[in-house]
C-alpha cells in the first residue's frame, strides 16, 4: 500500500468517519450499493461494508432513510 | 467486533470513537474527554492523534436508559482518539468507558496499517465541506421519483402523496 497524504485515503479504503465518501456509495434509502454499482474491488467493497456498518452504529449514517 | 484475540503482549493501535451526552455543559465536555484519556493512560496506553468532541447532529435518535427512563438523543459531541496499548487491557478499558455516565455511545476499533497511516479528521472535513458545498449528494443516486430525501425526512410522511408529486 502506498503512503497517502492525510486527507486522501487510498482508493481501497474508506474510514468510517468519512461520511461523504460513504454516502456516495449508498442508495437513497441508505442501503449499501452492490459491487457492480460501486465499481470497487472485492477488498475495497469489504472495507466499505465494514466502514458503513461502523458509521451506522455511531449514528454518522442512518440505518434506513425514508 | 473490536476485541482482539491474540495473546501477544505487543502494543496494538486502536481508535476510540465516542459520543458525549448532549446534556453535558459545553465547558465540561473537555473534562470528559480528559477523563477518557486518563483512563487510557492508566491502562498503560500511549495516546496518538485525536479530535476533540464537537457538537454534531446524529443520523438517527439514539435511545439510552438513564436515571430510570429511556431518553432519546438527536445530537451529541462526537470525538475520537487514537492510542496504542497492550491488547490484554483493551477489554477492561472498553467496559470502563461504557460505564462512564457521560458517554452516550462508544466504539473501539483495531487499526490496520492503512488506517494508522491515514487518520481522517471528521470535524475538520465537515467544516471544509460546509464551506464549499454546492452539490447535493442526491445527484449521484438520481432516481427520478425520490429526488428529495431531505423533504421526505423533515415532513411527517403518513401519506405518500407528497413523494409521488415530486
Amino acid at each position: 500500500m502506498e503512503k497517502q497524504t492525510t486527507t486522501n485515503m487510498p482508493a481501497n479504503h474508506i474510514d468510517f468517519k468519512d461520511v461523504m465518501r460513504l454516502k456516495s456509495n449508498v442508495n437513497p434509502h441508505a442501503r449499501m450499493l452492490n459491487r457492480r454499482r460501486t465499481g470497487m474491488t472485492a477488498k475495497a467493497q469489504r472495507n466499505f461494508a465494514k466502514a458503513t456498518k461502523r458509521a451506522r452504529f455511531m449514528a454518522l449514517l442512518p440505518y434506513i432513510q425514508h | 467486533m473490536s476485541k482482539e484475540t491474540m495473546p501477544a503482549a505487543e502494543a496494538q493501535s486502536y481508535e476510540l470513537a465516542f459520543h458525549v451526552l448532549p446534556t453535558v455543559a459545553e465547558g465540561e465536555v473537555a473534562e470528559v474527554f480528559q477523563t477518557l484519556k486518563d483512563l487510557i493512560t492508566k491502562a498503560g496506553g500511549e495516546l496518538g492523534v485525536e479530535e476533540a468532541p464537537a457538537r454534531f447532529e446524529l443520523a438517527y435518535e439514539i435511545v439510552k436508559h438513564l436515571e430510570g427512563r429511556n431518553r432519546k438523543f438527536s445530537s451529541a459531541y462526537f470525538g475520537w482518539v487514537r492510542f496504542t496499548v497492550d491488547p490484554a487491557k483493551v477489554e477492561h478499558l472498553d467496559e470502563e468507558i461504557g460505564g462512564n455516565k457521560s458517554i452516550l455511545r462508544h466504539l473501539i476499533i483495531k487499526l490496520t496499517k492503512v488506517e494508522e497511516e491515514n487518520p481522517y479528521f471528521f470535524h475538520q472535513a465537515m467544516a471544509e465541506q460546509g464551506k464549499s458545498e454546492t452539490i447535493d449528494l442526491d445527484e449521484e443516486e438520481a432516481e427520478a421519483t425520490t429526488a428529495t430525501d431531505e423533504d421526505a425526512s423533515e415532513s411527517e410522511t403518513d401519506s405518500e402523496v407528497t413523494e409521488d408529486k415530486e
